[in-house]
């Protein structure tokens, strides 16, 4: 660690959103950068609301700052290498600069008054970019709408122990199509280095739909060359429900519903059709944009049945992105619920 | 035995009165004494990425930054 320059930001006011590019939705990140700016690697990667730690370990850590040192000695020869580790985020330099954000937030923390209240969180800038796409009335691409694809969505299981080594590949998924197996080590996706979960999750998130994703695997002393193919809709097996910026959605797009799939044994428990929409409201919102669904008159335990014509079995997320991708702000939709056995219909118009 | 029992003692009031103090500080306390501690740690540099790139450029070295806010 002391071969480094350690620095501890603990806001977002003023950071440079074209150089702090990462997971929004994370409570720990770090960057491992040369002064000139350039990004040697990214670490910090969760998956879950309850297991903040489950991607992550010190272990990890730090073979990751090794990596880093080893980079820095090595650069500006592998500088080619290294710059698509950088990407722009948005049109706003600065995160206070979204109209969302816009006058509430000073560029600085207030150290000596409203210290917490003058805070620009990690997740507002999530949320800040959603909404501004969402007021141009554009549908929102899956890009935004499944940032930072986890690799198990392509079949790959990282090891958190480990940089970025393989320990499960998913029967029939893209990687094992591809020749991808348990035990290699990824060395680097598109030419760029991985140092991290974090690393890999940058290029599939910065990856085009379609294209293909070129990788070099050390396999039992050797290295291997192989590609992974995204089609278009690959992004789509993501899970965003746990994510901070996914309440902003249920404001969007649920009238500020918490739903969760309920089970087949739930299903079968309270007579309903197999494979089938059936999503247990858990939460109904109480204040604000987040009560539309209140008012409409959803009550907490009710099971939608129907969301907006769509009735096949879906995730919460699978509910947003419908919205997201298909209604502008402003579109009624209808949905049926089960309420004690019957059935009931309720509309509300989406933000 | 009536020592150790009382240095159970002891260490359970202590534990109940820091859970019971740490429970009690706002959120703005709880960032103000982050501060305090990072900063006579001297092992970071505390919110101020352009030092940090000033001493960067000065040693030669890289920068490790991190985003960690208080909950």
């Amino acid at each position: 660690m002391n071969q480094f320059v350690r620095v501890r930001l603990i806001q977002c006011n003023s950071i440079d959103l074209n150089l702090f590019h990462f997971d929004y939705d994370l409570t720990f990140a770090a960057f491992f950068i040369n002064a000139d700016k350039t990004i040697y690697g990214r670490y910090g990667t969760r998956s879950s609301h309850k297991e903040a730690e489950q991607n992550i370990s010190i272990e990890s850590f730090a073979k990751a700052l090794k990596e880093a040192l080893k980079l820095h000695r090595e650069y500006p020869g592998n500088a080619t290498s290294l710059a698509n580790k950088s990407a722009s985020f948005s049109e706003f330099k600065f995160p206070q600069d979204y109209p969302q954000l816009e006058g509430r937030f000073q560029p600085w923390l207030d150290f000596d008054g409203q210290l917490a209240a003058s805070c620009i969180h990690c997740h507002m800038i999530g949320e800040a970019d959603r909404r501004y796409r969402r007021a141009q009335k554009n549908r929102l691409p899956d890009k935004v709408i499944y940032p930072w694809p986890m690799p198990d969505v392509i079949g790959i299981s990282l090891d958190p122990a480990e940089m970025a080594t393989i320990r499960a590949i998913e029967k029939e998924s893209i990687a094992e199509q591809q020749g991808f197996k348990t035990g290699d080590m990824i060395e680097s996706l598109n030419q760029q280095p991985i140092l991290s979960i974090a690393d890999v999750q940058w290029v599939l998130h910065q990856a085009p739909e379609p294209s293909r994703i070129s990788a070099i695997i050390h396999r039992n002393g050797e290295k291997v060359t192989l590609e992974l193919p995204l089609v278009k809709g690959w992004r789509r097996g993501s899970d965003i429900a746990w994510r901070t910026t996914s309440w902003d959605l249920r404001r969007m797009a649920a009238g500020g519903l918490k739903m969760r799939a309920m089970s087949a044994d739930e299903i079968k428990d309270s007579g309903l059709a197999p494979d089938r929409m059936a999503l247990l409201i858990e939460h109904v919102g109480q204040y604000g944009d987040h009560a539309t669904a209140k008012r409409a008159g959803f009550l907490k335990d009710d099971i939608v049945i129907s969301f907006d014509g769509k009735t096949e079995s879906m995730r919460e997320t699978e509910v947003f992105a419908h919205i997201l991708r298909e209604r502008p702000p402003g579109t009624r939709v209808e949905l049926k619920v089960i309420r004690k056995g019957k059935p009931l219909i309720f509309r509300f118009d989406v933000k | 035995m009536r020592t150790t029992l009382k240095l159970f003692c002891l260490g359970l009031l202590s534990a109940v009165t820091l859970i019971t103090s740490k429970a009690a500080e706002s959120r703005d306390e709880k960032v103000l004494i982050d501060k305090n501690n990072i900063e006579s740690s001297g092992l970071w540099i505390y919110n101020n990425l352009n030092h940090a790139i000033f001493e960067a450029k000065r040693t030669q070295k890289p920068l490790l930054v991190t985003f960690r806010c208080i909950p």
